[in-house]
């Protein structure tokens, strides 16, 4: 096997020192394009697997009605004849709508539970049973705005007939689901009908269980039947939508760095492939001293690996630390900024070895080719063209 | 044994730097090339060191055609056995002296005690140790010139090819290179010296004295 030249190897880090301002400008920006595409991949992967997680607890069928496109209330009873359809294990009213806070000009998210589906999701309440007809959880999101008014203990809504009603906060939301409940105010389904206005007989929309889910097309096929202009949406639909939507987003970004990357590598070829005069001589006069040409290249790929590896090694720690330990802001926003109020979530560590994969393949060894190429180039002239 | 078989050079088609030489240079042999800037010497010996090609004809050193060599086996032949004192000096500026008399060997992957053996060496013989961590751009004339042929000579090569050496240095530091090559010669190297300096004219250790005119050997 051959041994590894350490002098090849130190020339080439000695190399990267004697052109400390160029080699500087070329590692940071490197390191600022694999810290973004890095940030943008982890961001992503942590949400994909949230969604995983929090999908194991939605309906596997939601049903609702609509009018003229928009979701209107049904009548409760609606329930016992849904779960009448074979398959259906449980069937769940629910009332949930949202609730403009002038004060704030923002929106929250109004969930109506009852005892069944508090005790069904122990982690979203910590102490369920603190959940009545006067008190409400509140997510963290809700907190902050509702802090910035003086709203500590309780806030006071103001109803569709212009009335008031004083709810208790009874507690906060966990912040392990904040993904999806940062913008959640928790009221029991009777607190719930009376901030949204829908009448004591009526919810929003049902979802159904169903204990074997290699039924549900059937079932699906089953309500369509019973009720043509309802609007059914099962977790598989859900799941796509939210897929496409993270690609939307993600891909959206990825369009922008391939573009940032492109221009990048623009820049790098650019300026390796109008060798400097002085690497022009360098290499000539490693020429004239007895280097070949393999010699040149290895010790160009040193220096072009040295440097665009520590870039990657700096770039995705430096995501890690963002996305995990400051919860990636900005980029984040980007993502789940559909909500006014932005979530404060602590997003899970993912590890994919094929996404580390790919920001190296798409970063390290491109650049050692934008850097061997045009060296090889100049590296096959003869000494003497070099040097005169 | 160094042999120039009809060589002709041309940079720019049909202008000709050289026009069919022939020259044969002895082993052990001190040789000056002379002639004014322009006239072929420092082509002859850029062909010797296998810088580049001749356009037609040979060169053959120790029975081997050099100038057909491929580029990595030219390269080769001049790590083992050329060592060239260039106009420039041709250091790398920015390394240090120890750096740049080393460079040569860093190829060879020699072990570390024979690696700074040779460069230590090289530096002792040159008088330019205590310098040894100096950058080169921050040295004098003389003391470039001292790192330049102490790195000609870090692999001890049988053939010393020099190119107006002392066109960049005062009449002290000329006379010290006079020096130098009178203790070279002694180890029976082979040198070529390109110059127009009348300094090397007429002196007791060169063995001939060569004039190039306009291409050719007058």
């Amino acid at each position: 096997m051959k041994k590894i030249n350490f002098y090849l190897l130190e020339y080439a880090l000695d190399s990267l020192t004697r052109q400390k301002r160029r080699n500087i400008f070329l590692f940071s920006v490197l390191s600022f394009i694999i810290f973004l595409l890095s940030s943008v991949f982890f961001v992503r992967n942590s949400l994909l697997y949230q969604f995983d997680d929090a999908i194991g607890v939605m309906p596997d069928i939601v049903v609702q009605q609509l009018e003229g496109g928009r979701v209107v209330s049904v009548e409760e009873d609606l329930a016992d004849e849904l779960l009448a359809i074979a398959g259906v294990q449980d069937v769940v009213g629910r009332v949930w709508g949202y609730y403009h806070f002038f004060q704030a000009n923002t929106d929250f998210a109004i969930v109506g539970v009852d005892e069944f589906e508090q005790n069904s999701n122990p982690n979203f309440v910590k102490d369920a049973s603190k959940l009545q007809d006067d008190t409400m959880f509140i997510g963290n999101g809700v907190k902050k705005v509702l802090q910035k008014f003086y709203y500590e203990k309780e806030f006071h809504f103001l109803l569709p007939d212009a009335t008031n009603m004083r709810l208790k906060i009874a507690g906060q939301l966990s912040k392990d689901s904040a993904l999806w409940s940062d913008d959640v105010m928790l009221l029991t389904k009777e607190s719930a009908k009376k901030v949204l206005a829908i009448d004591d007989n009526k919810v929003v929309d049902f979802a159904l269980f169903v204990a074997n889910k290699k039924e549900i097309p059937t079932i699906v096929a089953k309500i369509r039947t019973l009720f043509p202009t309802a609007k059914i949406t099962t977790k598989e639909n859900l799941f796509v939508e939210y897929d496409k939507l993270l690609s939307y987003r993600g891909g959206f970004f990825l369009l922008l760095f391939v573009v940032t990357l492109f221009t990048f590598f623009m820049i790098v070829y650019d300026k390796v492939s109008g060798v400097t005069s002085q690497e022009k001589s360098e290499v000539g006069i490693l020429k004239a001293i007895g280097w070949r040409v393999n010699d040149i290249l290895q010790y160009k790929f040193y220096e072009a690996f040295i440097l665009s590896f520590f870039a990657y090694a700096l770039g995705v720690i430096g995501a890690m630390f963002y996305v995990y330990s400051f919860d990636a802001s900005i980029i984040f926003d980007i993502f789940v900024g559909s909500s006014q109020i932005k979530p404060q979530i602590a997003l899970p560590f993912v590890f994919d070895a094929q996404t580390f994969f790919l920001i190296f393949f798409m970063s390290v060894p491109i650049y050692i080719a934008a850097t061997i190429i045009p060296t090889w180039r100049v590296a096959t002239l003869d000494v003497d063209e070099l040097l005169r | 044994m160094i042999e120039l078989k009809n060589i002709t050079k041309e940079y720019v088609p049909n202008q000709k730097a050289l026009d069919n030489v022939s020259l044969q240079i002895k082993e052990g042999e001190l040789v000056v090339l002379k002639g004014a800037s322009g006239s072929g010497k420092s082509t002859m010996l850029s062909l010797i060191a296998a810088l580049g090609k001749p356009t037609t004809g040979e060169v053959v050193v120790d029975n081997k055609v050099i100038s057909k060599l491929p580029d990595n086996f030219a390269a080769l032949y001049r790590r083992e056995n050329i060592g060239f004192i260039f106009q420039k000096f041709h250091l790398i500026e920015n390394l240090s002296v120890y750096e740049n008399i080393a460079t040569p060997l860093i190829p060879s992957n020699l072990p570390p005690k024979e690696f700074s053996f040779l460069v230590q060496n090289a530096m002792d013989r040159f008088e330019i140790a205590h310098k040894k961590n100096v950058i080169v751009k921050q040295l004098s004339g003389g003391e470039q010139q001292r790192v330049a042929i102490a790195r000609a000579n870090v692999n001890n090569p049988k053939i010393i090819l020099a190119d107006e050496p002392t066109a960049n240095l005062d009449a002290k530091l000329s006379a010290n290179f006079i020096e130098i090559l009178r203790e070279l010669k002694k180890e029976k190297k082979t040198i070529v010296i390109a110059t127009h300096d009348p300094l090397f004219f007429g002196l007791d250790f060169v063995d001939r004295e060569v004039e190039v005119k306009n291409g050719v050997i007058v």
